[in-house]
């Protein structure tokens, strides 16, 4: 459903990922690891679209159809979900206002009517136990003075409302202690389904324990160094990062 | 140039300050108009004054501006004044909380005169400025509102100043005394017709005592060519509290002067605004926080979004007084813009003669937010959809801090009235 051939973007005219070639099928899961700076982060955004990156070669296409060009909000209309490695504040504007004009809009798309106030509080309300999130979470601006975890069950929250087809998971483990860790996995697993893709760009092996990936891939230096089964995760886990850059500069 | 004529009726009404009235009245006499050559008015533009003439106007549809602005929370809880004048028949105070009193200067017994006497003029006459003195000399009506010691009343009391007619000018004076440990909260509204030539000169006057809170809400929308200049004073005891949130929507030219002195230890101002100016209006804000006592605070969160050929002018003051230790400031002006032809200017002015305070203070002009943009977006949100919603929170979170209620629908609506009005291809 996610196809990445020789993807090559920079930012402020420096590369930072250099020729990426990736296949995502519905219902795989797919975790990225890598050091810092190897360009995970530049990776989700590109996909979902960010202005200040740049393709500079190469395609991404979602569901058979080119998207490079697509802006952000087509991307996330086609069914593409980005949760942010650091979610932004949006001052003056609730967590239930914004996430009902975005799922009406979908709607709008898919044809469907709008849900007034009332109806979309008793869908969110379906989707805030599936974080556990307390609801007078919805009714702050969005992510202003939340804690770190709240911010990133804030993400997954949003997800299960925009219900999409395909979600980067940004680094949606850093920051969280072991309870929010659990909670949040759970909330994407609830997620996860046969016909639903998922991209899980990660430093650490630990949020592997919780959702299982069919794939992990080793991203360094802008490229794809390695590929292999869940079984690599915990190779890197032992190992460190130092072993697979050693080998990929030898 | 020649500074604009008034035809006003005189020295009439209450005898408890005629002395004070007679002796503004030869002050202003001698006074010129400002021009923009004086540094306080120096974006102002005051010639729309020039050549004009103003009258103590006594007709026009007073009722229709009340309906046009209702405030259910402040139900028996009513002052009118139109073009300057208390209107008896509009104005109806009968469900006032025990301990608080609403007196007209006309008619204040002895009791009332005495706490007039002692109060007026307390907080800051603006000296010899000519707005001020015109109001002094000039004012229609004066009412005193007055909370007893230990009168707590969060049900808000509502002063409508309504001016009706062209060639109008009202000139309304509202006295505030809050005695010990009494908490008020009161709801101004500034309004009149839209395509109407008026001149709209308050004066608005807050005496705190120690342990006293006001909640000052005051809403100004003027018709689309009133020229509104306000001036606000208040003086603060010990650990009282100020909790100011003007919100300016309405007028051709709005000139707003506010201004606190913190004269007792441990007070609190809060003095935050939120300016929406579109087409050629421009509003103009003069502030001054004046630190006189230890341990105070202040706050002061100033909002504008410039949209059309508007400006937007901020100059806030804050003065700490050499004594004024452990004084904590806090100052924001943040300014959207909405068009390439609107302007802004600001300055925060800091005089700090204290050496043991934490002041801050900041300023921002500009577009949106880039990351805000793409976050909003990355939901599915088109362009002009999120660039309304971002418009809107960034008004909104000076209007949600408002208490529930008819004023904050109110000023909600406004907001997103005037957001959707510049994103008008879109539907939400």
């Amino acid at each position: 459903m996610l196809s990445i051939r020789n993807l090559h973007a920079s930012v402020d005219g420096v590369e930072i990922l250099r020729g990426i070639d990736l296949d995502i099928k519905p219902g795989e899961v797919h975790a990225i690891m890598g050091p810092n700076g190897s360009g995970k982060s530049t990776l989700s955004k590109v996909i979902a679209g960010h202005p200040a990156y740049e393709i500079t070669d190469g395609e991404i296409r979602f569901e058979g159809s080119p998207i490079n060009e697509l802006e952000p909000d087509e991307r996330a209309r086609l069914g593409l979900f980005l949760a942010f490695q650091y979610p932004v504040e949006i001052p003056g504007v609730t967590n239930a206002m914004m996430l009902r004009q975005a799922y009406n809009g979908i709607r709008r798309d898919q044809g469907l009517d709008e849900l007034d106030p009332l109806e979309f509080e008793d869908y969110l309300a379906e989707k805030l136990a599936i974080v556990e999130m307390d609801s007078s979470l919805i009714d702050r601006n969005v992510n202003e003075g939340f804690s770190g975890g709240e911010k990133k069950r804030n993400e997954i929250l949003q997800m299960a409302v925009l219900n999409p087809k395909f979600a980067l998971l940004d680094e949606t483990d850093s920051g969280l202690d072991i309870d929010a860790l659990k909670i949040v996995s759970h909330g994407i697993n609830q997620i996860r389904g046969n016909d639903k893709g998922i991209l899980l760009v990660t430093h650490y092996q630990r949020i592997l324990n919780y959702i299982t990936p069919d794939f992990v891939h080793v991203l360094v230096k802008g490229r794809i160094v390695k590929s292999g089964g869940k079984e690599l995760a915990l190779q890197l886990e032992a190992e460190g990062y130092d072993a697979i850059l050693e080998a990929v500069d030898a | 140039m020649n500074a604009p004529v008034f035809h006003l009726d005189g020295a009439q009404g209450p005898s408890v300050v005629r002395g004070r009235r007679e002796a503004a009245m030869r002050v202003f006499a001698a006074l010129p108009l400002p021009s923009s050559k004086d540094e306080e008015w120096r974006y102002t533009p005051l010639r729309l004054l020039w050549d004009k003439s103003y009258s103590a106007h006594r007709s026009g549809d007073a009722a229709a501006l009340l309906a046009d602005f209702p405030l259910e929370e402040a139900a028996g809880r009513r002052v009118v004044f139109v073009n300057g004048r208390l209107d008896a028949d509009l104005s109806d105070w009968s469900d006032l909380p025990t301990g608080m009193t609403i007196t007209s200067f006309a008619d204040a017994d002895p009791a009332a005169s005495t706490l007039i006497e002692a109060n007026l003029g307390r907080a800051d006459s603006f000296g010899d400025e000519y707005f001020a003195q015109l109001n002094h000399a000039h004012y229609g009506d004066g009412i005193l509102i007055h909370a007893r010691r230990n009168a707590v009343s969060p049900a808000p009391v509502a002063i409508y100043s309504l001016v009706t007619g062209a060639g109008a000018v009202a000139l309304p004076k509202v006295l505030y005394v809050g005695d010990a440990f009494s908490e008020m909260s009161v709801i101004e509204v500034f309004h009149g017709p839209d395509a109407t030539d008026y001149l709209h000169v308050p004066f608005t006057e807050v005496v705190l005592a120690d342990e006293a809170r006001l909640h000052h809400f005051r809403v100004q929308q003027d018709g689309d060519a009133g020229v509104h200049i306000n001036r606000t004073a208040s003086v603060l005891g010990r650990s009282s509290d100020l909790q100011s949130f003007t919100i300016s929507l309405g007028a051709r030219l709005f000139r707003n002067d506010i201004r606190a002195a913190l004269d007792g230890e441990g007070g609190h101002a809060t003095l935050d605004g939120l300016v929406l100016v579109h087409g050629n209006q421009l509003s103009d804000t003069h502030s001054v926080l004046d630190h006189r006592k230890p341990n105070c605070t202040s706050h002061q969160l100033h909002k504008c979004i410039v949209d059309g050929q508007g400006t937007s002018v901020f100059n806030g003051k804050i003065f700490v007084r050499q004594i004024a230790q452990q004084t904590n400031a806090f100052q924001e002006n943040h300014n959207l813009q909405l068009s390439h032809h609107g302007q802004v200017y600001t300055k925060p002015q800091l005089e700090i003669f204290a050496d043991d305070v934490k002041c801050s203070h900041g300023a921002t002009v500009g577009q949106m937010d880039d990351e805000q943009l793409f976050y909003l977006r990355s939901r599915g949100l088109t362009e002009l959809h999120t660039r309304y919603l971002l418009t809107f929170g960034f008004a909104a979170q000076i209007v949600n801090a408002l208490p529930d209620g008819t004023l904050k629908e109110r000023l909600t609506g406004e907001v997103d009235a005037f957001t959707r009005k510049r994103f008008d291809a879109l539907t939400v």
